[in-house]
């Protein structure tokens, strides 16, 4: 297994650059913020220079470009499908104002589908590099204090924040681990002659099924021993508890927010 | 008083969460349309996890896809998507499995149950999806129609497949619940 598998969604890596020393809590506002803003820009190349600019900021972190591509490798080829999906239409539902550049069987991919099409999948993939920014430099443990604090407000309505931030950040961190496990009971059961590749449907259903269960009852299991773990601790969400890295507003942060917001009204405004 | 048996309930919400998040990614080879787990996933939460919780895994789900992680179908993220066109299935996870919760002691009893279950549970979640892109998203009503046709087979065999799984678990008693 290589190293690049494990560089997906969630994981995070150690390091000491500008980006892992920002509050937690501004980063994932920050990250709310980004995902609201993208969907006001109208053109291709303001994503294209948003995409550029969370690439830049990718390469400040200690690991090379190529793992982060090879371990997004099943995204992008649901982007691909995106994209197909964007330029081509049907014939009949086209309006007369498109250009139509091509059609087979009723299908017709237009100019303006084509635009479309690039536009949607510039827009998933900055909000898949804004996120893979988050995580990459920010630990499990900040990301618990930082929703902790964000959801602190919400406790006043009867909300349990502790549980809640305690929940999504163990979520968060299973994601990476659970498509490992997934990867290895896959190989497993093709180790065994169960194979996706071949068969027909009700071979490939069985197939599915040999997949499903290892990996419902694995999951639950490490989720069983998680809450015994954190039981034979005397952890107790609802008890005021003390982090070891009380974080603070410092100057670094206050210029990371005004540069971000200068770089999107800057990229707003140059049409 | 926190009881060891709700904090493993909270866990397994968590990794429920997780697995679903997953599910949006792997990719299956069957037919032409990339079939993904995801709405699978999603009943399992609704039947394996007793009342709330399979609800709770869900709101967990839509709060970590709005805060702006990459969760949903297709490496989506961010508040903007419950108004886009997959919007309706988002909200259709909290309804349907909301539905399913509510009268989980009957769908579990039989493998005739639990296929009952899994299929209003689609049925639901396909009509909400549908109205959702027309209502909602303005998308063009013969596409809508087209895509909500189009996943009409998947949808099928995934109910079995579930079917199948929870029998196994389920009424075979192999889950330790």
């Amino acid at each position: 297994m290589t190293q690049a598998t494990h560089l997906v969604l969630g994981q995070s890596i150690p390091g000491n650059s500008f980006l892992h020393r920002i509050h937690p809590v501004l980063k994932i506002l920050i990250l709310l913020v980004h995902c609201i803003l993208i969907f006001q820009f109208k053109s291709s190349w303001e994503l294209l220079a948003v995409v550029l600019a969370e690439l830049l900021l990718i390469r400040m972190l200690p690991f090379s470009l190529r793992l982060l591509i090879s371990g997004y490798f099943p995204f992008l080829i649901l982007l691909g499908f995106t994209f197909f999906m964007n330029w081509i239409s049907f014939a009949s539902e086209i309006p007369e104002s498109h250009t139509v550049t091509f059609e087979i069987f009723g299908l017709a991919g237009t100019q303006e589908g084509l635009e479309k099409g690039i536009f949607f999948s510039l827009r998933v993939l900055t909000i898949l590099l804004a996120s893979s920014l988050l995580t990459l430099s920010t630990s499990s443990v900040e990301i618990t204090y930082a929703l902790d604090k964000l959801l602190k407000p919400f406790k006043r309505f009867g909300f349990p924040a502790e549980e809640f931030a305690l929940m999504m950040s163990i979520s968060l961190r299973f994601i990476p681990v659970l498509f490992e496990e997934l990867k290895k009971i896959r190989r497993a059961q093709e180790a065994r002659g169960a194979s996706l590749k071949r068969g027909n449907l009700s071979k490939k259903a069985r197939v599915i099924q040999s997949l499903m269960i290892p990996l419902l009852q694995s999951s639950m299991q490490r989720a069983d021993q998680l809450a015994i773990a954190m039981e034979v601790r005397g952890f107790d969400p609802q008890r005021e508890r003390t982090s070891i890295q009380e974080h603070q507003l410092k100057w670094l942060d206050a210029s990371t927010i005004s540069t971000y917001l200068l770089c999107m009204v800057l990229i707003y405004q140059i049409p | 008083m926190y009881t060891q048996y709700r904090m493993r309930l909270y866990m397994r919400s968590a990794l429920f969460t997780a697995l679903i998040s997953v599910s949006a990614f792997v990719v299956l080879p069957i037919g032409m349309v990339p079939l993904t787990m995801q709405s699978l996933m999603v009943q399992f939460a609704a039947l394996l996890l007793p009342a709330p919780y399979g609800v709770i895994s869900i709101l967990l789900y839509l709060f970590v896809g709005a805060l702006g992680f990459p969760v949903f179908s297709q490496g989506r993220g961010g508040l903007a998507h419950f108004v886009g066109p997959t919007g309706g299935y988002l909200l259709g996870f909290l309804v349907a499995n909301g539905f399913l919760q509510l009268k989980r002691s009957i769908f579990i009893r039989s493998r005739t149950m639990l296929f009952t279950g899994l299929f209003l549970h689609t049925v639901i979640l396909l009509a909400l999806g549908h109205v959702h892109m027309v209502a909602v998203a303005s998308v063009g009503s013969l596409k809508a129609e087209m895509i909500s046709m189009g996943l009409i087979l998947p949808s099928i065999i995934k109910i079995v497949i579930g079917t199948l799984v929870l029998d196994w678990l389920i009424i075979k008693r192999r889950f330790r619940s």
